[in-house]
């Protein structure tokens, strides 16, 4: 058995300091993940907080699982979107948001990196990534920031596996061509420019 | 690997590993590719652009704010839940464990072969945070390095350090080759790791409840902050004269312990606290091994603690430690030289044994 399967299983059959330790060894990820819906840190903490209490108090009801992260990071976002619900008293998940920030691109340690280029590239990037549909861009961040299986990116967002596919596929195609287009017709005008 | 799209990229597991730590050998590396293929550079720049966009940290997200929160959460948690205190195991893994469980009356320990059998714990892990800073000290002195969360770290000549910008998850690695001296800031749910090729160490910024009511029949320890010492009360009118108890003191840097006898029992002497003499004035060199047969490094060890080590000299006469043990717990110090000499160490009253394949 892995650790983290005993943590699991010794929380079950009673253990509080096995709860606290999943709790501490997955915090940082289910804050970040949580606050990604747009909801600021003591919110989260607030679901986060909720989701371990009751776990505690259920834990005699509670079967083991595959995979702790999965089954944490579901429960986060059905409260976060839950929460979202009574407090906008609106119908559909939809109006969850989903945070892209905008970053300097820069990178102290990699000097060889051209600053400038790069930075042109973020901004145009930046733009079409915010036209897209908040649930491509959960389904990005999952399966490479978190770096999970399209089949745990399916789990925790609640829907099948082709269509957790279909996000992410759809999302790269739109990155694909969209930035090929206005850089193709920026160095086109480069060149006429320079010309 | 043929680089088509910013996915290909994406999915490729150096190039993860490059945009999330930054390593020096992977920045090499993606610097000479690029070079050996400069029609994918514009790609390539869109594959880090990309990364940067998904992957960045919410509005408002900083380190203090992390550990605020989780700070709050645990405190929540504890009183929720309320255990019958007994002390944090899964601070510790295997080893330190089965260390602070002794502290709870009751355990027999009448055969000499009572005693408690500690593992040795696992090894440390793959580092996986945002970036990655990387230090080598190429001059005669040592280099002090301010680590994210503020503890320090004096580098010694020829050594090298490398650790995550930000401190991820719940614990602070930093990864040595070579020497270095550290000072670490207490963490509440953070243990600090040093981990190097052949062993792991662990500091744990935990304090302590001890709770010891005459009504009850089990005392115990939890851990929550501070260094770790345990001292159990041993009442003169324990009515029970058959359990022997067995316990440990680790020391704490600035503190002298005191070898204790069990009173009324002259025969049973136990190791209640472990003195190490004039313990202000251990000189820091005292304790960093290089090359040292282990017989001499346990010498050390009877001479300042005061208990007796006994082994197979012969097996272990080949065994040498490389290793820096200061400022950490006396059977902290145990736990890693066997670890080192592929040995397992076994406690019975004051008598520590060792036993293992040896180096031969």
């Amino acid at each position: 058995m892995s650790y983290e399967e005993q943590l699991w299983l010794d929380f079950r059959t009673g253990d509080p300091q096995a709860l606290a330790r999943i709790a501490e060894d997955y915090f940082r990820s289910l804050l970040r993940y949580g606050m990604k819906f747009g909801m600021d840190a003591a919110d989260v903490e607030d679901c986060i907080q909720d989701l371990f209490m009751d776990l505690w108090q259920n834990r005699l009801r509670i079967n083991d699982t595959p995979s702790v992260r999965n089954y944490l990071f579901k429960s986060l976002r059905n409260r976060i979107t839950e929460r979202y619900r009574n407090k906008n008293r609106l119908g559909s998940e939809e109006e969850v948001l989903w945070h892209t920030e905008l970053s300097d691109f820069h990178n102290a340690e990699s000097d060889w990196i051209e600053k400038e280029k790069l930075h042109a590239v973020g901004m145009l990037l930046h733009t079409h990534i915010e036209e897209l549909p908040r649930r491509e861009k959960e389904a990005l961040y999952l399966r490479y920031y978190e770096n999970l299986t399209i089949q745990e990116v399916a789990e925790i967002m609640g829907v099948n596996r082709q269509s957790a596919a279909n996000f992410l596929q759809k999302a790269l195609v739109k990155l694909r061509r969209k930035y090929c287009f206005p850089v193709i017709l920026l160095l086109s005008a480069v060149y006429f420019f320079y010309k | 690997m043929n680089f088509e799209s910013v996915e290909d990229f994406l999915e490729d597991d150096r190039f993860r590993k490059w945009v999330l730590h930054h390593r020096k050998e992977d920045d090499a590396y993606w610097k000479e590719w690029a070079e050996a293929h400069p029609e994918k550079k514009e790609l390539l720049y869109q594959a880090i652009a990309a990364w940067q966009l998904i992957s960045e940290a919410p509005a408002g997200w900083s380190e203090s704010i992390v550990r605020e929160r989780q700070a709050a959460l645990l405190r929540k948690l504890e009183q929720q839940s309320r255990p019958p205190s007994f002390l944090s195991k899964y601070r510790y893994y295997a080893a330190a464990a089965i260390l602070l469980i002794i502290s709870v009356i009751g355990i027999e320990f009448s055969t000499p072969d009572g005693g408690i059998f500690f593992r040795t714990p696992d090894r440390g892990l793959e580092p996986s945070a945002d970036k990655w800073m990387e230090y080598s000290n190429t001059t005669t002195v040592p280099l002090l390095i301010n680590l994210p969360d503020g503890s320090s770290v004096l580098l010694s000549p020829a050594s090298e350090l490398q650790y995550a910008r930000q401190f991820t998850g719940s614990d602070r690695s930093v990864y040595l080759k070579g020497e270095a001296f550290f000072e670490v800031v207490k963490n509440v749910g953070s243990p600090f790791y040093v981990r190097t090729s052949r062993l792991t160490t662990k500091v744990l910024g935990t304090s302590f409840r001890v709770r010891s009511f005459e009504a009850e029949e089990t005392a115990s320890v939890k851990v929550t902050t501070g260094e770790v010492e345990v001292s159990p009360v041993i009442e003169e009118h324990a009515i029970d004269q058959q359990s022997e108890i067995s316990s440990m003191i680790m020391l704490s840097k600035h503190e002298e312990a005191i070898l204790q006898q069990q009173p009324g029992t002259p025969d049973r002497t136990i190791i209640s606290e472990v003195r190490a003499v004039n313990a202000q004035l251990i000189d820091e060199e005292m304790y960093r091994f290089r090359f040292t047969p282990v017989s001499e490094v346990f010498g050390l060890l009877q001479e300042v603690y005061n208990v007796r080590i006994s082994y197979d000299a012969d097996k272990f006469s080949g065994c040498s430690l490389t290793a820096s043990l200061e400022d950490m717990p006396f059977l902290k110090k145990l736990e890693l030289i066997c670890e080192s000499i592929d040995a397992v160490y076994f406690v019975e009253g004051n008598d520590i044994k060792i036993s293992g394949a040896g180096c031969r």
